[in-house]
């Protein structure tokens, strides 16, 4: 199984380009949506808890001046050796509620994240600092350092392999419907947001600092940590508090989809490194891996780690598109099968007809069996499926039905059999009523993506012809009258079932145009194995769009353009 | 022309102001603007709309609202060829707007056109374009739009799918982009903002479905954009945007239902809020703001539907914002339209129907009453011929002083908004719209109000010469007329209308005759107490049979709602006349105007009325319920143009004309001797006094109606239509006249040239008055003598040389005249208004230039006869044959 190996274990894979990640953190930034300040004055109280005050604070800035005040004072009395000033000043500074160890007033840049070559399992999260201060005591009694952080940037590892996305969290965060989803299936469109991506990728160990990818001012790596650390201890046991890393973001709501017909049940993350065309965040992919059907995500050592970045096969990788969505063929099949259950059923459902087999090795038989006076008619209906091809032009799959028609005649006269003849889509000659050569009918599908991750399906069909194997003119003349008007009836039964078919999959399609009914389309039950234009077939449609589907035969996969595109609804 | 202010009236001069108003037929000489698809339009001032739609060839024509116009609108075009797809652009930030059309498979954009400093109305020649094309010439360019920094276009290829380019509007180079989805037919595309993103909003097929999505452009940094999907669980089958005061725009998404989305400010939500009202499938939608009062417009099988965000209160007859009403239908024959909010004018619709014609159409609610009104949107047509119902004020202002009213204005206004024409000229005046109207020496001026019903309002007049502001009820005349005539249910099954009709059907039931007679007479009077704030007892009346039990009970017992929220002006034009049901009304005074308490069924509606505006349109609705129609209302009681009896005036007169100047030949020799002998006696009375005229009265006419004469619109009509007889297509009327008078006059005025140069400048200013007493008695304005007299007068002081010698010039000319006056003035004459008018009337008769000086004649006579004698002045043949034959003395010296 070529797929399993392009998916890495997985069913199903959505790439997601580093860029797109990247811009949508800056739309997030742009438009506020998260929080762009980062300051804290972290301390002591005079009992000897740890207290903080935030920039939102009143007097904020003022108490960055007054600790730094008093701090100086207090260094300048130590060093000039004033005791009972000093004393003074330690005094004040607890009353004050001055005694802080470290101070942030900072403003955020857009964080950005950058993969890493080899590594599938952490990338880079960076934050910049615009501008701000960082504010340090080193010891209680010294002067306060202060670091400008203009431009620096606070690098460092996610690692996005231990990743899991919490099925109890998700349903206390869930809205009702939601919730539902979530149990059923685990995993909501909501978890494919930019904004839970971001949560998520906050909420790694921030002391995984990278030295190589960070500039900081100079010596300020210590007290950088230090305080970054305790900023942590300080705000993140806060749990009402939704800033994580400085940035405060708030899951998106996104209204629960219909269950997909590909609903993952598991997610997990690694990132795909691509150079291409020396544009790594362009090619570049953090992958969202997902399973089917409950099946346990793979353990082994390769698992997740795709042999290529996916957005490599894309076929659109202009602005338009931010990732790749892929699907092993054999899940995709999946699909397939409820078009052939479909296809049969259309047969089935046509009165007299029997299933001699359904589709084995893509060859389905159906028989009919009909009298008329002592004389038989016996038809086999062959309908056989032809290998999926990619649209040849356009977007999408096409799908075709060959039907081919074998009728066997058999004309008694008092109860002995005076001859046998067939018809088929084979036959070559014609004769009276017979106008046409045979010629196999086909009966062809076009999938192409529609709507959130619904499919369009368009069909069209070539009517099948029946004409004789034998050359009839060299039948006896009886014989051949009485053929014939056993044939009458036939053919006009041959018309209506081409005529049934056609109406029952139009009005499945939703399509107009189905001609008026007839007894025959009165027969034909509700199906619902194939409602296309109304069944999600893929998931996490409200949050992406789809297009250009097609398979990949070499890698073994059905393929889609996505589009990061969170469906706006009331 | 300035006049010295000691020569002119002032407040201590007693002016009087003579006014009449008639409900009464009049005429314009414009045409309808007829529109193919798409309308646009934006505000370049206050109240000032501009519209943009396709002429029906498919040129792109703009229609730009114009003050003090003669239709009130001008027409300027601005493509030469066939335009496909246009959009306007308006930059809220910069003010200024930008065009963008496709013309020979080109996009072309416009410069920046600046509201502040552009000449709107020379804007088709100031307005210059730069073009850009699609990438392959076989790429057929069908749509375009553009925004405040680049401007897309789509594309149809044979055989492929749609394409779309941007391009940055500095650059015009276009840059291919794809769709995020499979779309394959693009329906709708506009530029716009979302999110605090540019881009652009499309609608496009998708498979069996449809699909609603913004993208924007693409940042720089990353190469990536952000999108948007709008889904509802119907389809959304049009969108419109509209500029919000951040940098999004407010999209309406329709279907079913109509959505507005809101992007949030620093938050990642949008707001979504789904109107009041589910639809048949909604074709087209439009909306419009002004500050924070929004309109939607939105169309489909049913109808054009209206809803605002200004919901009107009935409890507290306040509007609460930002609460939706329910949609109600306000037109059922609108295909394309466009709306704009104003002031004054709250709501502007502007729709076309090209099932019907195709005529641009406006219908407006005004702020002060909330009524609807509706008018074709008309541009003048020198040779076309619009009939309107109107209200036609003729006013004049009269003082013993001896000065002139010359180079004065007066003051316009209006209790509520009207579009009106002063003097030939369209105007909005309302509460907060003023208009100022030069007066000539002749002091007067009218007012046509068209009319779709018989409400009207007050005007105001102010003036510095005025001691206090003067109003004018427009209706006056029909409210009294009312009253008199429709006294009972009796008097209103009897009523007649002018051509002996019956004003209400046979057989209708005489209790509902009676309740309408009652009603009438109940609203006539809380008009007038209107008018002289006297007391009002509460009144209540029923029109149609009420049904006792509803009757019965309290109006606070039977309170059900379906229409909250609307105006009483959305209520009458929407809500009345589906109701069809027997209606209640109770009448009071309260502190700030009259209530009205309406019961419809079970429906309950009060709003506090504050003009006669109001009180009009009831009445009109009265009527309405027993179908009494304006136009029935009209034929009972306005003034009706007898255009039988006014052409056979003229034809007397023309005969008489013809006869004159036959005899008038024959005389001459006779009047040259008198002329002569009266120069000589002339100059001996020559005093040098009589030389200087003052400045002051030097346009004065001497040969003016008198002043004597009352105001009157009907008799005033051909004056009030004046300044389109002065105007034909932009020729001056002296060549409009036929060659042959042409030429005499020519020969004359260079002869008299060298006379002039022999006399001097001053001499000129006279010249002017004796030619003008020429024409006028050639037009049988002036009899011949007083035309001697005048001439002599006027001539009083030059060299008797000179006068000789022009007398001379006078009587060769003349002798020539009266050669060809025969064939010259019986020659065809096309000019406004009255040829158009006259072919209607005569429904063939060509129109000569005799016929058209004795039309002159004979309009104003025979309504002066028709109003005083009662019937038209040549009922009888003898009559005219007597007057016909009088043309024979007329220029026969009878100096006893």
């Amino acid at each position: 199984m070529k797929g399993k190996e392009t998916l890495a274990g997985y069913d199903m894979v959505l790439a997601l380009s580093q860029n797109t990640i990247n811009y949508q953190f800056l739309q997030l930034y742009k438009r506020n949506i998260i929080h762009k300040k980062w300051g804290v004055l972290g301390g002591k109280t005079a009992d000897g808890k740890d207290f903080h005050i935030t920039e939102q604070d009143a007097g904020f800035k003022q108490k960055i001046k007054d600790w730094i005040a008093i701090q100086k004072k207090i260094g300048k009395a130590k060093e000039d050796k004033k005791w009972s000033e000093f004393g003074k000043l330690m005094t004040r500074r607890d009353e004050e509620n001055l005694n802080f160890t470290f101070g942030w007033d900072t403003t955020l840049a857009a964080p950005e994240i950058s993969f890493i070559k080899d590594n599938t399992k952490e990338l880079f999260l960076e934050i910049g600092f615009k501008k701000g201060k960082l504010y340090y005591r080193e010891e209680e009694t010294k002067e306060i350092t202060v670091f400008d952080l203009k431009n620096s940037v606070y690098a460092f590892r996610v690692p996005i392999g231990q990743l899991k996305v919490n099925k109890e969290q998700m349903v206390l965060d869930a809205g009702e419907s939601a919730a539902k989803i979530i149990r059923e299936s685990g995993l909501s469109d909501n978890d494919f947001t930019i904004q839970s991506l971001f949560l998520n990728f906050e909420n790694a160990n921030i002391s995984n600092f990278d030295k190589s990818k960070s500039t900081l001012p100079k010596g300020s790596s210590e007290a950088f940590q230090t305080a970054i650390a305790n900023y942590f201890n300080l705000t993140v046991s806060d749990s009402s508090n939704p800033y994580v890393l400085g940035y405060g973001i708030q899951r998106k709501k996104i209204r629960a989809s219909e269950k997909a017909m590909f609903q993952p049940t598991s997610l997990g993350f690694s990132t795909s490194y691509s150079n291409k065309n020396k544009k790594p965040g362009k090619f570049s992919a953090f992958n969202f891996l997902m399973m089917l059907n409950d099946t346990k995500p793979p353990k082994t050592t390769t698992a997740g780690i795709l042999p290529k970045s996916l957005i490599e096969f894309g076929k659109d990788v202009s602005s338009a598109t931010d990732g790749v969505f892929t699907i092993q063929q054999e899940h995709f099949n999946v699909y397939l099968k409820s078009l052939d259950d479909y296809v049969q059923s259309t047969f089935t459902n046509l009165d007299g007809v029997k299933l001699k087999h359904g589709f084995k090795n893509n060859v389905m038989v159906l028989t009919r069996h009909q009298k008329k006076k002592d004389d038989t008619i016996d038809t086999t209906f062959t309908i056989t499926r032809e290998p999926v091809k990619n649209n040849s032009n356009k977007s999408g799959i096409s799908l075709r039905y060959k039907i081919e028609i074998h009728v066997k005649v058999v004309v008694h006269a008092w109860s002995i059999k005076v001859g046998e003849k067939t018809l088929s889509t084979k036959g070559k000659y014609k004769k009276d009523k017979i106008k046409k050569k045979g010629s196999a009918g086909y009966l062809d599908f076009t999938i192409k993506t529609g709507k959130t991750g619904r499919f369009d399906l368009d069909h069209n069909l070539i009517e099948p012809n029946v004409a004789f194997d034998q050359n009839p003119n060299l039948f006896g003349h009886g014989f051949l009258n009485d053929l014939l008007s056993i044939l009458t009836v036939f053919i006009s039964w041959i018309i209506l079932v081409v005529a049934a078919i056609v109406n029952q999959i139009a009005t499945d399609l939703g399509k107009q145009g189905a001609s008026g009914s007839s007894a025959l389309i009165k027969k034909l039950n509700d199906i619902d194995v194939l409602n296309q234009t109304n069944k999600v077939i893929l998931p996490l449609g409200k949050v992406y769009a789809f297009k250009n589907l097609r398979m990949e035969t070499k890698q073994d996969i059905v393929a889609y353009d996505i589009a990061y595109a969170p469906v706006i609804e009331k | 022309m300035k006049v010295d202010p000691k020569f002119q009236i002032t407040k201590d001069d007693k002016v009087t102001v003579d006014f009449k108003s008639e409900l009464m037929q009049n005429y314009f000489p414009e045409s309808a603007i007829e529109a193919g698809t798409t309308i646009r339009s934006l505000m370049v001032a206050p109240e000032q709309p501009f519209i943009f739609c396709l002429t029906k060839d498919k040129q792109l024509q703009g229609i730009l609202r114009s003050e003090g116009s003669a239709s009130g609108w001008e027409q300027l075009i601005f493509s030469k060829g066939e335009v496909t797809s246009f959009e306007l652009e308006y930059n809220t930030d910069e003010d200024y707007f930008q065009l963008a059309k496709v013309e020979d498979n080109k996009v072309w954009i416009s410069d920046e056109i600046p509201l502040d400093s552009t000449q709107f109305t020379t804007l088709d020649k100031s307005i210059s374009w730069s073009s850009m094309e699609a990438v392959n010439e076989s790429e057929l360019i069908n749509k375009v739009s553009i925004g405040a920094e680049k401007v897309v276009f789509g594309t149809i290829t044979k055989g492929e799918d749609a394409k779309y380019y941007v391009a940055d509007l500095d650059e015009l180079t276009p840059k291919p982009c794809t769709l995020f989805e499979n779309g394959m037919k693009v329906i709708q595309f506009e530029l716009g903002n979302f999110q605090y993103n540019d881009g652009v909003f499309m609608l496009y097929d998708i498979g069996k479905e449809r699909s609603f999505v913004f993208q924007s452009f693409p940042d720089e940094r990353y190469g990536k954009t952000s999108k948007a999907r709008f889904d509802e669980e119907r389809n959304i089958n049009c969108f419109a945007l509209v500029e919000s005061d951040d940098a999004n725009d407010i999209v309406y998404g329709a279907g079913k239902n109509i959505h507005q989305y809101i992007s949030g400010i620093e938050e990642d939500t949008v707001d979504v809020i789904k109107m009041p009202g589910t639809f048949e499938e909604i074709k087209r939608i439009r909306a419009a703001r002004n500050g924070d009062n929004h309109t939607v417009w939105s169309l489909n099988e049913k109808g054009l539907y209206y809803q605002t965000n200004q919901f009107f209160d009935q409890e507290s007859q306040q509007f609460i914002t930002n609460k939706w009403t329910n949609p109600i239908v306000m037109a059922k024959d609108a295909e394309q339209f466009c709306c704009v909010k104003g002031k004054g004018i709250r709501n502007r619709l502007f729709a076309i129907n090209t099932k019907h014609g195709s005529e641009l159409t406006q219908l407006w609610q005004d702020a002060t009453t909330t009524l609807w009104n509706k008018n074709t949107l008309t541009i003048k047509g020198i040779d076309s011929l619009k009939e309107v119902e109107s209200y036609s004020a003729h006013i004049q202002f009269h003082s013993n002083a001896t000065k002139t009213f010359q180079g004065l204005q007066v003051q316009l206004s209006a209790e509520s908004n009207l579009f009106v024409y002063v003097n030939g000229e369209s105007y909005h005046i309302g509460p907060n719209h003023e208009v100022s109207i030069p007066l000539t020496v002749s002091a007067e001026f009218t007012v046509i109000c068209p009319v779709k019903d018989i409400a009207s309002c007050r005007i105001f007049i102010n003036a510095d010469f005025l001691q206090k502001t003067v109003a004018i009820n427009l209706a006056q005349q029909v409210l009294e007329d009312l009253e008199e005539k429709i006294t009972s249910g009796d008097a209103l099954a009897n009523a007649q209308k002018q051509n002996g009709k019956l004003l209400v059907a046979k057989g209708t039931d005489s209790k509902i005759l009676n309740s309408v007679a009652a009603g009438i007479q109940d609203m006539l009077a809380t008009a007038k107490t209107m008018e002289n704030d006297a007391p009002l007892k509460r009144t209540s009346f029923a029109i149609g049979t009420i049904n006792s039990t509803i009757q019965a009970r309290g109006a606070a017992a039977s309170r059900t709602f379906s229409h909250q929220g609307l105006t009483l002006g959305d209520f009458l034009h929407s809500v009345w006349d589906s109701a069809k049901k027997a209606v209640e009304f109770v009448i009071e005074k309260v502190k700030d105007g009259i209530k009205f308490v309406i019961k419809i069924g079970k429906q309950v509606f009060n709003w506090i009325v504050k003009t006669l505006r109001e009180i009009g349109s009831f009445i009109q609705k009265i009527f309405d319920t027993i179908k009494v129609f304006f136009k029935d209302l009209f034929e009972f009681l306005a003034f009706l143009f007898d255009w039988d009896a006014i052409v056979e005036t003229k034809n007397a007169f023309k005969d008489f004309t013809n006869e004159a100047i036959i005899c008038l030949k024959d005389e001459i020799k006779n009047i040259r001797k008198f002329v002569d002998d009266t120069l000589d006696k002339q100059i001996e009375k020559f005093s040098p006094e009589l030389v200087d005229i003052p400045d002051s009265l030097d346009k004065i006419d001497p040969s003016q109606p008198s002043k004597e004469n009352n105001a009157d619109p009907k008799s005033n009509w051909l004056n009030s239509k004046k300044s389109y007889l002065h105007d034909s297509s932009g020729k001056p009327i002296s060549s409009q006249i036929p060659t042959d008078f042409t030429s005499v006059f020519q020969s004359f005025t260079s002869q008299l040239k060298d006379i002039l140069i022999k006399s001097g400048e001053g001499f000129k200013l006279q010249m002017d008055i004796i030619m003008d007493g020429f024409k006028k008695m050639i037009q049988g304005k002036m009899t011949f003598l007083d035309f001697l007299k005048l001439l002599l007068n006027k001539l009083a002081g030059l060299s008797l040389f000179l006068v000789k010698q022009l007398m001379d010039l006078i009587f060769v000319s003349l002798d020539t005249l009266i050669s060809i006056a025969q064939v010259g003035l019986n020659k065809k004459w096309e000019i406004p208004i009255i040829t158009p008018l006259y072919k209607t009337v005569t429904k063939s008769d060509e129109l000569t230039f005799l016929d058209v000086m004795c039309l002159f004649v004979a309009i104003p006579t025979t309504i002066l006869y028709k109003i005083g004698e009662g019937k038209a002045p040549f009922g009888e043949g003898k009559t005219k044959e007597e007057f016909i034959n009088r043309g024979k003395t007329i220029f026969q010296l009878n100096l006893n």
